[in-house]
């Protein structure tokens, strides 16, 4: 009498457990998928979709952004309103909390709340100011003395003085595993000189040393912390001398921060916490902007998102520009890419505006550089150099006997950077390049090009970095990981040398327009296509959030208006 | 009973050995070199080879697969490539988000199903019928992330009933847990609704024509005790069965919604170490979804068994 229904419990049921778990796991590949354009790598990330970066969207027209306020970080604004918690969504959760083990570039806005650095930056042209170093100078170029900041303790009641600087600097050449030990390999020995004066000497001169101490280098650990943490890492448990501690840390999902009551620097910072939620996606962090859960979005990338959003009158939208710069890296060791006619030939046939009009939504400013036109290297001679010329592109191509030569471009997984590729591709066909596209997923990308050499050109936007010096020797010079080039060409090791032989800065700007003039102009090494801006949204009700010339957002000193 | 739940356990076991070394063969053929991507851009040569002798990569794969299978013996997933995090935390902050996603989700399936199914099913052809048969098609063919984002724009930024999202832990705030979590639950548990109302319209259309409802009716038994005494509990076999499929779908589902709502759940987990290529990670998140994929299909038959003697005894 019972009946039981056709659907007899043994049949197809192992069959439906395979369909379920087939279920589960098309999911979590088709989100995989659809995610690409949320991540954005910069072609200085070393291959771990770490350097995630800012804007390949919008540009801020040019000259410096309306909204940018003209301080120097860590200089107490007028105005601000004390007490509240920010929020911020984040959509890329930091991968360590340590600041010379950790290497993703969407780190530091998270580290700035936790950690100062010897050296401190001016916002709209990246100049050095002080921070922990009230002071340095090089009494020869080959060594750099700092003073430092009286009665700073980190968090955990350390004092921060020379000895704490001797031994950061150590802990970055040093630590088993440091991300960073380049940025100081110029840096030969650490002498206390006495409780507040530290001496660097160096193997070479390096004025670009102290745009390194504003960077992942100069953030200062304390010792104490440093020795006890397990494995010797601060990933999980951070201890600076920033205007935050940490509270509480759910990796890659939350960051609880509160006020450091003992603060350095008068007057800040202004919120009594910060509440950092990673959502992984760029998307929601605007949702709940708008629906008052979120105070601060960092980095928006999406042109069209922006558009949207400045017509809403409760969020501001703060652009500026910023250092990164799309570009196209050539292998040039391998021939036709090596006759620089090809290398030129190319360049000219890209028509920078109007390509950077359609993907990035009209906001980009074409780029002659590596640097944009608001940094301190940048050099105006430049403009133009190696421009649109369809016709000259053509002839030049001709000339070299390479006219319809076939090649590979790379590009890796996003649909803006495959459109990108794929508007090139067109744009230089016209030339009578015969363009093959072949796009990677994205940490396999970097790799691909620079470790294996498999591709004749990558095309992807630089980050930039606080001082040139580390641009340029990672992209032009002989031994950096971006370049291609086996040994040193046209002298440009000597000139990458000279801009830093001097800390005089119309000095190092003129030797950059040397060597800009070399590499970029006559040699055509590298292919600057145009300048990102960096965007973040925040509500209307944020006062004190900067942005800077750098593209990473400081929201450490940012207030809760009310 | 325990003896099958038991032997249903060691079961267990082969079929992670078996996935393991499925996810290990994977992982083998993805191209490039983890030891290059953590040592970062300013690596020497010397650095990279340090890093492959310590993540033994220079071992033959027979030894690397070893390690995984020993490591996974003593509940050990390894460690993250990007930070010194332990798999087994990172599985561990993001797994309550994920449950506390598909478990609501799967709440909003009974609860709102299985009235759904019955209304239906125990009245086929009605008005009430049609109409939740036309929302139930609609319902099918609505992916759960699009239905999540039209609920942001309509109920989290057009009305403001709803946040948009972003997860608060049960622990700071059980009701503001709840909140966040009620437009995700729903827009995951949409498609489950539907179909545990349509499974269950019409196993309840069989069960009520059957010839033991019409003596129980001609008991003078009440058409609420008919109905749920002696229809539903047969007609509960398949909706077992579906049941236990929704929460393996559930929990796939989820992984899209928690990037539509910017929960850092496992499913963004998963994303973002694919992304990185963080190996372990993906190892790590392949094998607890086949643990909680084995569990549920465990709950499943131990239902079954309750709803149907035939089955205890087989």
């Amino acid at each position: 009498m019972q009946h039981h229904g056709r659907n007899h419990p043994d049949h197809g049921r192992r069959f439906r457990r395979l369909l379920a778990l087939l279920a589960v796991l098309t999911v979590v590949a088709a989100a995989c998928g659809s995610s690409g354009d949320s991540t954005e790598v910069g072609a200085d990330s070393n291959g771990s979709a770490t350097e995630a970066t800012t804007a390949d969207g919008a540009e801020a027209p040019a000259g410096p952004a309306a909204d940018l306020p003209a301080f120097a970080e860590g200089a107490a604004q007028p105005g601000g309103t004390y007490g509240g918690t920010l929020r911020i969504a984040h959509w890329f959760p930091p991968l360590s909390l340590d600041p010379h083990t950790g290497s993703s570039g969407a780190d530091h806005q998270v580290l700035y709340s936790l950690y100062d650095r010897l050296v401190h930056f001016e916002y709209e042209t990246l100049e050095f100011v002080p921070g922990l170093a009230t002071s340095w100078e090089f009494p020869d170029p080959q060594t750099l003395v700092l003073n430092l900041q009286e009665g700073v303790v980190f968090h955990d009641g350390t004092p921060f003085n020379a000895e704490a600087v001797a031994f950061n600097v150590d802990r970055v050449q040093n630590h088993p595993n440091t991300k960073i030990p380049a940025d100081l390999e110029s840096v030969e020995s650490v002498e206390v000189i006495d409780d507040l004066t530290v001496q660097l000497n160096l193997n070479k001169p390096d004025s670009g040393l102290v745009g390194v101490l504003s960077d992942r280098a100069g953030m200062m650990v304390s010792p104490t912390a440093a020795k006890a943490a397990a494995e010797v890492q601060l990933d999980a448990t951070p201890v600076g001398t920033g205007p935050f501690k940490m509270v509480e840390y759910a990796a890659g999902e939350r960051l609880l921060l509160e006020k450091n009551e003992d603060y350095w620097q008068e007057g800040l910072p202004y919120a009594d916490g910060i509440e950092w939620i990673f959502t992984g996606d760029e998307q929601a962090g605007l949702n709940g902007l708008r629906a008052g859960d979120i105070d601060i979005a960092l980095t928006v990338r999406d042109g069209a998102q922006i558009q949207a959003l400045s017509s809403d009158p409760a969020v501001k939208v703060i652009t500026s520009p910023s250092l990164n710069t799309d570009g196209c890296y050539i292998n040039d060791e391998r021939p036709p890419w090596d006759d620089v006619r090809v290398r030129k030939a190319f360049s000219m046939a890209i028509d920078r505006k109007t390509l950077a009009d359609v993907l990035t939504f009209g906001q980009a400013e074409e780029a002659y550089l590596p640097v944009p036109p608001q940094h301190w290297s940048s050099s105006p001679d430049m403009v133009g150099v190696n421009g649109y010329d369809l016709e000259q592109a053509k002839a030049l191509l001709a000339e070299s006997g390479h006219d319809g030569m076939t090649f590979t471009m790379m590009s890796y997984q996003n649909p803006l950077q495959v459109r990108k590729a794929e508007l090139l591709q067109e744009a230089v066909a016209k030339a009578g390049f015969n363009m093959e596209l072949e796009v990677l997923e994205l940490a396999a990308s970097v790799p691909a090009m620079f470790t294996d050499f498999q591709y004749d050109m990558f095309c992807a936007p630089w980050t930039g970095r606080p001082d040139p010096h580390q641009t340029v020797t990672n992209m032009l010079g002989s031994t950096g990981y971006y370049s291609l080039r086996e040994g040193d060409r046209a002298g440009i090791d000597a000139l990458v040398a000279a801009a830093v032989a001097t800390d005089d800065l119309e000095q190092r700007a003129a030797a950059y327009a040397d060597l800009w003039d070399v590499a970029i102009g006559q040699e055509a090494l590298w292919i600057p296509l145009w300048h990102n801006s960096s965007v973040t949204v925040t509500s209307d009700k944020v006062g004190g959030y900067n942005l800077n010339l750098l593209g990473k957002g400081q929201p450490q000193f940012a207030w809760i208006e009310e | 009973m325990s003896k099958v739940i038991g032997r249903r356990l060691l079961l267990t076991i082969p079929l992670l050995f078996f996935v393991s070394l499925i996810v290990f063969a994977l992982a083998q053929l993805v191209p490039g070199d983890p030891a290059v991507t953590i040592a970062g851009e300013q690596a020497t040569a010397a650095r990279i080879e340090e890093i492959r002798e310590k993540l033994g990569i220079n071992d033959s794969t027979l030894v690397q697969y070893g390690r995984l299978v020993g490591g996974l013996v003593q509940g050990d997933l390894g460690t993250s490539l990007y930070s010194e995090q332990k798999v087994t935390d990172a599985l561990f902050t993001a797994l309550p988000i994920t449950l506390s996603l598909a478990g609501l989700a799967l709440l909003f399936v009974i609860v709102v199903g299985i009235p759904f199914g019955l209304l239906a099913g125990t009245r086929p052809g009605s008005l009430l019928d049609r109409i939740l048969t036309a929302v139930a098609a609609l319902g099918v063919a609505a992916p759960g992330y699009w239905v999540g984002i039209l609920l942001i724009i309509v109920f989290g930024l057009g009305l403001g009933w709803f946040p948009t999202g972003l997860y608060v832990p049960f622990g700071e705030s059980p009701t503001r847990w709840l909140y966040h979590l009620i437009l995700p639950a729903f827009a995951l548990s949409l498609a489950g609704i539907v179909e545990v109302t349509r499974q269950l319209r019409s196993s309840m259309r069989d069960a009520m024509t059957a010839d033991y409802v019409r003596t129980a009716r001609a008991k003078g038994l009440r058409q609420r005790t008919v109905v749920l005494k002696h229809a539903l509990k047969n007609a509960a076999v398949p909706l077992v069965t579906v049941l236990g499929l929704q929460v393996n779908v559930l929990l796939g589902g989820a992984i899209a919604l928690e990037l539509v709502f910017g929960f850092s759940g496992v499913g963004a987990l998963a994303v973002r170490a694919v992304q990185n290529r963080d190996i372990p990670v993906i190892q790590g998140i392949v094998l607890l979804s086949v643990v909680v994929v084995s569990l549920s299909n465990l709950l499943v038959d131990l239902a079954y068994g309750w709803l149907n003697p035939k089955v205890r005894a087989q």
